[in-house]
């Protein structure tokens, strides 16, 4: 632009801020490259190559064949009889993953119930004490997952520090079986995720102005209906983050499902595990893998869908 | 006035923060009446605990003592929501994820009042503060001055028994808050509800309140009508934080006594007489308060009260502020302001530097202790 008249500025502000505006998207999306690059490279590629892989036959000795066949993704859903021949669902696979929604849906619940309190308390202390609070918080992250995993199940054994307690104070006779159960699983999963349910949804309630809480406990609202009413619409982007972050994991989770639960109880990692390594059913481990993804991005949809909709009711 | 009935009767309420040596009085033995149906201010500088007071009477904090008494009921240990008091908050608190009818539908539903019942409730609010075609609006699309409606009619929907106001128009421009000052009185009235406004502005606190209650560091000064405030204010503090004042010490004059009152004379200047009881104000500690506007200039130096030299002249459109040094006859310099009305045509009679006389009728003149509180 040369020197404009000053009218023709004027008339022409509102083109030249769209202008600017265009200008900055293009200076942004050229600043995301890098996380394109890798998305495109460390995601998406892989996972076409998995896509790929599932349609191929699995070699004898693990790897694949050059060889085109659906067997693959027809026996993740179906198995044939071995002596009749006739054709099943492959009610194992069904089971597994019932299982690993079921067990990620209750440690998406349990990191709620212990997470919202935890991170209500650490928003509402002054602001110097809350580093201190989410320092801690973050801690378990700083040691293995496994190492994490072997001391819950120290915890709760049967010859573990809370059935021994138990004992020697008389409250019971014979120790409660607690490993190698869906709950030892749901427990061990809601211990390692939970930091991830608490950051989010400190992040929304730190930003939460408490004025509005005051005005609703003024307007005649108990505390429950101020929690219901003002807390948690408020806090929701917290909640759904929180909620994403940990069920996601959870379902793919290997390393808990694998020590707590024993060989009996897999989850869906585990069974993809199965597949690549002792299994030598590359395909298979390759199918079940995008069947994973499946389950994922169709939960995720149900639930912000299901949020959204909740939301829209109270309103 | 005393027969009318109480809406609020606070009694010996003080409010301490901290222990021991480090307690702090927010509000220290205070006993106030505010009357039903009536335009009640606190006013005083920001610390002083008007809005700790207002927090009291609303029950987000609990005394340290004292009773807060709603039309004769004690409710100093009940929570907010078993009050009948509503807040409107200095930064208006509206709830961002509700519309315009939501908001205000927000206290009915709390008291779980019928349907149908909220619906009308709403309109009519909706309709009382000029905001029916916004009803579907988020609040964060509304103006400043808009938001300020929406809290108003969200507070008043549930018609509470005392509407409390943290300094509700501070944060909107000159133009819009002298409009609100307006739509305040005009709402008081036409709810009936009684207001309890909390401000540090004196001239909004003039202009709507019925009574006014000043505070300074936690301490009630004075409570009385508008007038009663400014005309006879109870001490300096008063006198000095609405409007302005000249003060001047007794021990500045000479003085002598006869029998209706003081007679003064200042470096020589005209004597002049103020009624006053005798007996209290022979003490060197007392006050002459004179207000600027009730001063005037005069070119004649022979018969004013005060002469002095012209240092500084501001325009202020309605008014001209004259700040004189007073020629004292001692070493102490000493500062006099006169306010004129700009009433005349043509220009300013007088520029810096002139040496002039001040005059003021002796009714102008109050005498008072200074109570250091």
């Amino acid at each position: 632009m040369n020197k404009p008249e000053v009218n023709t500025m004027l008339v022409h502000e509102s083109a030249l801020e769209a202008s600017i505006e265009k200008a900055k998207t293009r200076r942004n999306i050229f600043l995301s490259t890098p996380a394109l690059i890798v998305l495109v490279l460390a995601a998406s590629g892989p996972l076409l190559i998995m896509l790929f892989y599932s349609f191929l036959t699995p070699g004898d000795y693990g790897g694949v064949v050059w060889k085109g066949s659906i067997e693959a993704w027809f026996k993740v859903f179906m198995r044939r009889d071995i002596f009749e021949g006739t054709l099943l669902p492959a009610d194992a696979h069904l089971s597994i993953f019932w299982r690993s929604v079921k067990l990620s849906g209750l440690t998406t619940i349990l990191c709620l119930i212990f997470g919202f309190p935890t991170a209500y308390f650490i928003a509402t202390r002054p602001k110097r004490q809350r580093n201190i609070w989410l320092f801690i918080v973050t801690v378990p992250f700083w040691t293995n997952l496994l190492i994490r995993t072997f001391a819950i199940m120290e915890l709760i054994r049967n010859n573990g520090t809370i059935n021994k307690s138990l004992q020697a104070l008389g409250i019971i006779d014979e120790p409660i079986q607690m490993m190698y159960t869906d709950m030892a699983i749901a427990i061990g999963m809601t211990y390692v995720y939970l930091p991830l349910m608490i950051l989010p949804l400190y992040a929304s309630i730190e930003r939460l102005d408490f004025n509005l809480l005051e005005a609703a406990y003024d307007l005649y609202a108990t505390r429950m209906r101020v929690l219901r009413k003002v807390i948690i619409p408020l806090v929701k982007p917290g909640l759904v983050a929180g909620s994403i972050l940990v069920f996601v994991p959870s379902l793919g989770a290997y390393v808990t499902p694998r020590v707590l639960g024993g060989g009996m109880h897999l989850m869906l990692g585990n069974l993809i595990e199965l597949q690549f390594g002792q299994g030598k059913n590359w395909p298979l481990g390759a199918a079940l893998s995008i069947t994973l993804l499946a389950i994922v991005m169709g939960s995720m949809m149900l639930y912000v869908r299901s949020v959204n909709q909740r939301a829209n009711n109270d309103e | 006035m005393n027969n009318r009935e109480c809406a609020i009767k606070v009694k010996g309420v003080s409010k301490v923060f901290g222990r021991g040596v480090s307690a702090f009085y927010a509000l220290n033995n205070v006993t106030l009446d505010i009357f039903d149906n009536e335009f009640f201010t606190l006013l005083g500088p920001s610390g002083c605990g008007k809005t700790t007071l207002l927090r009291l009477i609303a029950g987000f904090d609990a005394q340290t003592e004292g009773d807060v008494l709603l039309h004769g009921k004690d409710i100093s240990h009940l929570p907010p929501n078993l009050r009948s008091v509503n807040t409107v908050f200095q930064n208006y608190a509206l709830f961002p994820h509700l519309t315009v009818a939501e908001n205000i539908a927000f206290g009915l539903e709390m008291l779980n009042q019928p349907k149908a019942k909220i619906k009308a409730t709403v309109e009519e609010m909706l309709a009382l503060v000029h905001l029916t075609q916004f009803k579907h609006r988020r609040t964060n699309e509304l103006s400043g001055g808009q938001q300020q409606r929406v809290a108003l009619a969200r507070a008043l929907a549930p018609k509470p028994e005392v509407l409390l106001l943290d300094e509700s128009l501070s944060a909107l421009d000159y133009k819009l808050r002298k409009e609100m000052q307006i739509e305040l009185k005009r709402l008081q009235s036409a709810t009936g509800i009684t207001f309890i406004f909390v401000t540090h502005d004196q001239e909004e606190a003039l202009t709507m309140s019925d009574r006014i209650a000043v505070l300074s560091n936690g301490v009630l000064q004075q409570v009385g009508s508008p007038h009663e405030i400014y005309n006879r204010p109870v001490n300096k503090f008063v006198a000095s934080f609405v409007g302005d004042s000249n003060v001047m010490n007794l021990n500045e004059f000479d003085v002598n006594k006869n029998g209706e009152g003081i007679v003064m004379q200042y470096n020589g200047g005209k004597s002049f007489q103020v009624n006053a009881d005798e007996s209290e104000f022979c003490v060197t500690d007392a006050l002459l308060i004179v207000r600027p506007e009730k001063a005037f200039l005069t070119v004649g130096l022979g018969d004013a009260v005060l002469k002095g030299e012209i240092y500084d002249i501001s325009f202020l459109g309605t008014d001209t502020h004259f700040r004189i040094n007073l020629s004292t006859g001692k070493n102490s310099p000493k500062v006099f302001v006169v306010r004129t009305q700009n009433v005349a045509y043509g220009g300013c009679l007088f520029s810096v530097g002139d040496h002039v006389g001040i005059d003021f009728h002796p009714q102008a003149a109050q005498l008072m202790l200074e109570r250091v509180s």
